[in-house]
C-alpha cells in the first residue's frame, strides 16, 4: 500500500489541476466494482470549497521539463516520488469501495520522456480496468509529445482525457513552458476528437465523457477577450466538454512570472462568461472584444445588459425563453419556472416573490405585463447593481466569501 | 381544526376523503403521536383502506406520470409540516381537477415542490457523503445521520455500483438499516446500535483531504455551504468521528 508520505508528495503537485468533475459518462458495472453517474457526484468538499469527486494524483512528480510556473519543474529543489501502477490501482479501489471517491484522475510529470510516461499511465489504467475490475470513472491527463498510438489506446479505457493548453498563446508557452508547443498539445486533442467522432455509432465507448483542457490565467499578459475567443474556438473545433481556468498562484519564484496571484475574481468572471457561452446562447463577441478584460464591477451578463438598454425592459409574461435567460439575475432554472407558471395565468411581482425568484438584479430589466418596478436612471441601475456584486470581496476571499456568487460558478445562475 | 393521522400515505388519503365528505378542511394535518397545543380542535382520522383507495384512484387519473411518486418521496421528509404540505397540495389538485405540479406561483404547489426537492437533494448528497468502513468480516458498513429518511432512495445507487460487494447502510436518525449480501437486499426499520469500525484507510483519506486543497485559498465557509456541519460527524476526513 502507498505510504502517507508518498501520497502527500504526489497529491501536492496534482492539486492545481482544476478539473474534478466526474460527469458525462454512464459507464455500467459489468461484473466488477463501480459505474459512472451521468451528472457526477461530489464526495467531499475541500477547505477551499472545491468538490472532491476524483482521487487526483500524479504517477510521478519527477519531471524532465522545466515549466516556469510549476512546482515539479526540473530545476526546482522539491521532494520527488514515483508510484507504481499497482499502488495507484489499489488506492483507487480501496477509496472507491469506501465511497470516498467517484474515480481516478491520473496525471503525471514527464518522467524520462513523454513515451515512457504515457506507457506508465496506460499500463496503470489498463490494469485498473482489467485486473482490478474497476468500472468507475477515470480521467487521464495526456502527455504532450507522446506516441499517438499510446494516446489513442488510452482513450479506449478511460472516460475522459485532457491535454492542458497551459497558456493561451504560443508566445507565452515558448517563454514559460519551453519544451511544450501549441502543436504538441493540439495535435492529440484533434486526433482524439476525430476518433470519438468516428466512434459515435458504437455507443461511444471511446472517451464517453470527452475531453477537457485547462489554462493558467494571469501568468502571462493575454486579455480575457483573447482567452474567451480561444475557448469558444476550442468548443467549436474539438467539441471540448469544458475549458478550465486556473488563476495563477505564485509557487515558484521565477523571474519570468508575476509575483502576485492573479486573484479569484478574474477566474470567476471567466467562468461566468464561459457559462454564458455554453448554456445561455451568448457568443464571445457579444460579451467582449479581443483586447478587453471582463468588467470587475458586474458579472458579464449584467455588463452586457447595461450596454444594451434598447433591449430592455423585457416583459416576463411574453418574452421567449432565449430572452428570459438573458435577463440579469435570472438563471435557466428560474426561466423554466417562469415559463411553466405563466401557462396558468399572468404573473405578477408577488408571484415572483412566491416562486422565490431573485429580483434584486432582474427588477431593473423587466416588466410584469407592462408594469415596471425598477430604477429608470441608468446610473442608478449601475449603482444598484454594483452594490449587489460581492466580487470586491474576492481579494480577501477567505474572509468575505459570498456563497451565492460562488455557488453560481457551479450552477451557473447568473 | 387539526387532523391527526397515523403518518401513512393511506392516512393522508383517508384524511382527504374525510375532508371532502364533511366539506370542512383542516388547517393542519399531523402525525397522531406528536404533542399538541390543547386549544386546537383535533379530529382523529382512522385510516381506512377502501376510502384511501378511492382517493388514490382519483389522483391517479388526475396526476401526470411520475407525479404520484413524489407523494411517497415527500413522505420521506423529516419536516414536521410535511403532512399538511402534502394534504394542501393534493387538495388543490383535486379542486382544480388537473395536474398543476408545475404551477410554481401557487404557494401549495411551491411548498410541495420544495419539500420533495429537499428530500431528493439530500439523497443526492448522500450518494457522495456516505462513508463505508471495512469490518473484519469483510462487510462494508456505513452509518449516517440524514435529516430525511433517504435510505431506500439511495440504496439502488449503491447496489448497482457495488454489485457483489457486501454492504450495510445504517441511518441512525430514522433507525433504518439496509443490507446487501449475495445479490440480495433487505431493509428493516429497527433500532440497532451503530457499529464503530476502525479502518486504516480513514487516515489515508484524511491525508489526501488535507493535502489536496490550495492553502492560499482556504475558505471554510464555502466548504460548509456545500457540506453542512451536521453531516461532518460521518466523515473521516473531518475527523469528527469521536462523537459516535
Ligand atoms: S511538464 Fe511542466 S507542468 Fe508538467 S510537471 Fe513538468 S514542469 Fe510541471
Amino acid at each position: 500500500m502507498i505510504s502517507a508520505e508518498k501520497l502527500k508528495i504526489l497529491v501536492e503537485s496534482a492539486k492545481f489541476d482544476v478539473s474534478c468533475s466526474s460527469s458525462g459518462s454512464s459507464r455500467k458495472n459489468k461484473g466488477g466494482i463501480g459505474n459512472a453517474s451521468m451528472g457526477g457526484i461530489c464526495h467531499s468538499f475541500t477547505q477551499d470549497g472545491r468538490c472532491i469527486s476524483l482521487l487526483k494524483i500524479l504517477m510521478t512528480n519527477n519531471c524532465v521539463y522545466d515549466c516556469a510556473y510549476c512546482l515539479s519543474r526540473r530545476s526546482n529543489d522539491f521532494p520527488r516520488a514515483i508510484a507504481t501502477p499497482d499502488e495507484i490501482c489499489e488506492l483507487t479501489m480501496e477509496f472507491y469501495k469506501r465511497n470516498y471517491i467517484e474515480g481516478l484522475f491520473l496525471s503525471s510529470a514527464v518522467y524520462k520522456n513523454p513515451d515512457y510516461t504515457m506507457e506508465l499511465l496506460l499500463e496503470t489504467v489498463i490494469k485498473l480496468r482489467k485486473l482490478y475490475g474497476f468500472h468507475g470513472y477515470i480521467h487521464l491527463k495526456g502527455i504532450p509529445g507522446a506516441d499517438q498510438k499510446l494516446i489513442m489506446r488510452a482513450g479506449e479505457f478511460v472516460d475522459r482525457m485532457s491535454f492542458n493548453l497551459e497558456l493561451p498563446t504560443e508566445k507565452s508557452l515558448r517563454l514559460l513552458a519551453p519544451q511544450k508547443t501549441k502543436k504538441s498539445i493540439l495535435t492529440p486533442i484533434s486526433f482524439l476528437h476525430g476518433e470519438k467522432d468516428a466512434d459515435r455509432s458504437k455507443k461511444s465507448r471511446f472517451l464517453p465523457a470527452g475531453q477537457t483542457t485547462q489554462m493558467i490565467v494571469g501568468a502571462s499578459p493575454e486579455r480575457d477577450g483573447q482567452i474567451l475567443n480561444l475557448t469558444q474556438a476550442l468548443y467549436k473545433k474539438y467539441a471540448l466538454k469544458r475549458v478550465y481556468y486556473s488563476s495563477f498562484v505564485p509557487t515558484t519564484n521565477s523571474a519570468l512570472l508575476p509575483t502576485v496571484p492573479a486573484g479569484l475574481l478574474r477566474e470567476h468572471r471567466l467562468y461566468q462568461a464561459d457559462w454564458l457561452i455554453r448554456f445561455y446562447g451568448f457568443s464571445v463577441g457579444e460579451l467582449i472584444s479581443e483586447n478587453e478584460n471582463l468588467s470587475k464591477d458586474y458579472d458579464p451578463k449584467c455588463a452586457w445588459a447595461l450596454k444594451h438598454p434598447e433591449l430592455f425592459p423585457v416583459d416576463v409574461n411574453t418574452a421567449p425563453l432565449e430572452m428570459l435567460i438573458r435577463i440579469p439575475g435570472i438563471g435557466v432554472k428560474s426561466a423554466y419556472k417562469i415559463i411553466s407558471a405563466r401557462r396558468y395565468g399572468r404573473l405578477s411581482i408577488t408571484d415572483f416573490e412566491r416562486m422565490k425568484i431573485a429580483l434584486k438584479r432582474a427588477i431593473h430589466f423587466i416588466t410584469f405585463s407592462g408594469k415596471f418596478f425598477g430604477s429608470i436612471k441608468e446610473n442608478m441601475i449601475e449603482r444598484a447593481l454594483k452594490s449587489l456584486d460581492n466580487s470586491k470581496n474576492y481579494e480577501q476571499l477567505s474572509l468575505f466569501s459570498n456563497s451565492e456568487i460562488n455557488t453560481s460558478v457551479l450552477t451557473g445562475e447568473l | 381544526m387539526i387532523y391527526l393521522i397515523d403518518g401513512s400515505v393511506d392516512g393522508i388519503f383517508t384524511a382527504l376523503y374525510n375532508a371532502y365528505q364533511t366539506k370542512t378542511f383542516p388547517t393542519a394535518v399531523v402525525n397522531g403521536d406528536i404533542q399538541l397545543d390543547l386549544c386546537d380542535e383535533t379530529v382523529e382520522i382512522q385510516t381506512n383502506k377502501s376510502k384511501a383507495d378511492k382517493v388514490f384512484r382519483k389522483l391517479k387519473t388526475i396526476l401526470l406520470h411520475g407525479e404520484l411518486d413524489k407523494i411517497y418521496t415527500a413522505l420521506k421528509s423529516g419536516d414536521e409540516c410535511k403532512y399538511t404540505v402534502i394534504f394542501n397540495y393534493l387538495k388543490k389538485t383535486v379542486n382544480e381537477n388537473k395536474c398543476i405540479s408545475d404551477k410554481f406561483s401557487d404557494t401549495d404547489v411551491f411548498n410541495f415542490d420544495k419539500l420533495v426537492s429537499r428530500v431528493l437533494l439530500e439523497a443526492h448528497r448522500f450518494k457522495g457523503f456516505i462513508r463505508f468502513s471495512k469490518t473484519e468480516s469483510g462487510i462494508y458498513y456505513a452509518k449516517y445521520f440524514p435529516d430525511n429518511d433517504v435510505n431506500t432512495l439511495i440504496l439502488p445507487h449503491f447496489i448497482s455500483r457495488y454489485k457483489s460487494m457486501p454492504f450495510i447502510i445504517h441511518d441512525i436518525n430514522h433507525d433504518v438499516i439496509s443490507a446487501h449480501f449475495n445479490g440480495k437486499t433487505k431493509t428493516v426499520y429497527k433500532k440497532i446500535n451503530p457499529l464503530y469500525v476502525k479502518d486504516e484507510f480513514q487516515s489515508l483519506f484524511k491525508t489526501y483531504y488535507d493535502t489536496v486543497y490550495i492553502k492560499e485559498r482556504k475558505n471554510e465557509r464555502l466548504m460548509k455551504n456545500f457540506m453542512p456541519k451536521r453531516y461532518h460527524k460521518n466523515l473521516p476526513e473531518k475527523d469528527e468521528l469521536s462523537g459516535i
